[in-house]
């Protein structure tokens, strides 16, 4: 893709508090920032609020495609006025769940079906859809500069959880009060094909971990890790762990708590925020994956 | 509960442990604090400093020592948090052989911050809470039920939430137990619209005392049996008292056969329409400001709202 191009970051429009539509968000400004080092003029827009014409010599990132063709109302409306579009790439972030597929099939005549996080899912694509590709999360300009300090601010709240409300949560959170430390936090989340909703406001989540030491979430799977809330866990200052996954080479992704309590006792939290910083700066930044990808098309 | 009816009940209540005052003063060291007959200016002087735990008990002997270790060890680390602490056990005249197990701890631990009180005739829940939030020497009561159990290093989180807040309410997780099992959450969410539907808050949580008096403390209406909690939080919200969520487990609620909470799914639905009655005008009705808030002593607000 020639660089002058003009770039459209496309989220869910709406109300926010829609299931899915925050993260979209937040994972929208994150692309518009990295957006704006490949393209200056990139520009977002809300899918309910899309431009009526001019998109001809436009790539549209559109973020969550199922969500936003949602909210915009008019569904086919809503692709069509997009087919004009000069590229279209769909921008996924998630599990290989129907939720992914449905993605796959909304974003079928799309030109790039871009799979944002650190594990590569196209095995479950099963040879339909769009071509695609996976976006190393690589962090933005902002966050690298972020994570050039540790921080040093006092964090009191030892963990937080953040977590859909199952019974195996429940029972993790359990062993974490038990075995790790009784004075975690619990980040609920609304889990729910369109997404997850957390209970928290927006904005809020960020400013709780910047207060925390750790920020565990459950393995959503073998084919998926959270690179979003990894990402926005180390710039917050707080070391990033996934429990549950069994195999891989994540950094800071532990089988069990017994593991995570042993990499405490012996690391410490400081030195698993190294770590996954130091995974995190390890394949350049999000702009300059985004420019690879686009320039693929 | 009218006034008069509260001294009634109160004079009996003095009574009572004015004899167990006899009692307990025989073994020469126990502290067993005097209850006076009630006097409504004293319901807006209670001491801010500190918190005051308090077990209402009737029959639960087999759970008691667990619901009184945790709230000890609670009121231990309330002290070290820079809060005053108490715990009050009433035992609301059981026949199971409480009162004997609560006179053996206080003989065992010497500990002056216990205070118990024993009631002759039995009160039912709602109102042995009102005469637990009554003799509060704390403004911030933690009503913790005699089968359930504390997650003491949490307390404090709590404490600072409602004395930083100014909330009438603050509540946070319950690490639902079966069979010492983990089985789910209750009050696990921020308060909501749905609470015009269903109950999302229960009662094990942090009051202020002297706010909750004030507006006549639970309701004690049998047509609301197993119900009192959920009237509660509907009548704070009617009257836009402020109630504030913590993103942290405050206690472990143990699920038993045959609790009050199962007795209650099991019985018929006559209470629901006398609280939809008084209550259900409320729920189309919108409050000028959210149901409830979202509060971490270590972050601060967490709604969006404003501080």
């Amino acid at each position: 893709m020639p660089t002058q191009e003009s770039i459209l970051v496309l989220h869910p429009g709406g109300p926010a508090d829609r299931p899915g539509v925050s993260v979209a968000r937040r994972l929208a400004r994150r692309l518009l920032s990295a957006a704006r080092e490949v393209s200056p003029s990139a520009s977002p827009a809300a899918s309910d609020d899309l431009p009526q014409s001019g998109l001809r010599d436009v790539t549209v990132l559109v973020v969550d495609p199922v969500l936003c063709a949602f909210a915009a109302g008019d569904r086919r409306a809503f692709l069509d006025r997009l087919s004009e579009a000069g590229r279209r790439v769909a921008i996924h972030h998630g599990p290989a769940d129907e939720r992914y597929r449905n993605q796959l099939r909304l974003a079928a005549d799309f030109d790039l079906f871009l799979d944002l996080g650190f594990v590569d899912k196209s095995p479950a694509r099963n040879g339909s859809g769009p071509r695609y590709r996976l976006l190393f999360d690589a962090p933005t300009a902002e966050e690298a500069q972020h994570l050039s300090a540790e921080s040093e601010g006092e964090r009191p709240i030892p963990w937080v959880l953040a977590a859909a409300e199952t019974p195996e949560n429940t029972a993790l959170l359990a062993e974490l009060m038990e075995s790790v430390d009784p004075r975690g936090s619990l980040c609920l989340l609304e889990h729910t094909p369109a997404g997850d909703r957390s209970v928290l406001g927006e904005g809020a989540e960020g400013r709780l971990l910047s207060r925390t030491g750790l920020c565990l979430w459950p393995s959503g799977g073998a084919d998926h890790f959270e690179s979003q809330r990894f990402a926005e866990a180390l710039v917050a200052g707080a070391a990033p762990c996934e429990l549950g996954r069994r195999s891989g080479d994540l950094p800071n992704a532990f089988g069990t708590v017994g593991e995570l309590k042993a990499s405490l006792e012996g690391e410490g939290a400081t030195v698993l925020w190294r770590r996954a910083r130091d995974f995190h700066l390890s394949r350049g930044t999000l702009a300059q994956n985004l420019r690879e990808a686009l320039e693929d098309v | 509960m009218s006034e008069r009816e509260l001294l009634e009940r109160l004079k009996s209540v003095e009574a009572a442990v004015a004899e167990d005052r006899r009692a307990l003063r025989s073994l020469g060291r126990i502290e067993v604090r005097t209850v006076r007959a009630p006097d409504l200016n004293e319901v807006h002087t209670k001491d801010p400093s500190g918190l005051t735990i308090f077990i209402p008990n009737w029959n639960h002997a087999p759970y008691l020592p667990r619901a009184l270790r945790s709230a000890l060890d609670a009121a231990e680390c309330l002290r070290e948090a820079g809060f005053g602490a108490e715990v009050i056990v009433a035992d609301d005249a059981s026949r199971d052989g409480s009162r004997k197990l609560l006179r053996s701890v206080e003989a065992l631990y010497e500990e002056p911050r216990l205070k118990t009180v024993f009631l002759e005739e039995n009160l039912g829940l709602p109102r042995l809470r009102n005469l637990g939030l009554a003799l509060a020497g704390f403004r911030y009561v933690c009503l913790l039920d005699a089968d359930n159990e504390l997650v003491p290093e949490n307390l404090p989180l709590f404490a600072r939430s409602i004395a930083q807040t100014g909330a009438t309410v603050v509540y946070g997780n319950l690490l639902e137990k079966r069979g010492g099992k983990p089985a789910g959450l209750r009050s696990r969410r921020p308060v909501n619209e749905r609470i015009f539907e269903r109950n999302q808050v229960d009662a094990f949580s942090v009051v202020d005392a002297e706010k909750l008096l004030t507006l006549g403390g639970y309701a004690s209406d049998p047509q609301l049996y197993g119900r009192e909690d959920w009237e509660m939080i509907l009548h704070l919200i009617a009257e836009e008292e402020k109630i504030v969520f913590v993103p942290a487990v405050l206690g472990h609620y143990h699920t038993l056969p045959l609790s009050m909470m199962e007795e209650t799914r099991t019985q018929r639905e006559e209470g629901l329409s006398h609280l939809r009655r008084v209550y259900s005008q409320n729920g189309p009705r919108r409050h000028a400001g959210p149901l409830c808030r979202i509060y971490h002593p270590d972050a601060g607000y967490l709604d969006g709202g404003q501080p």
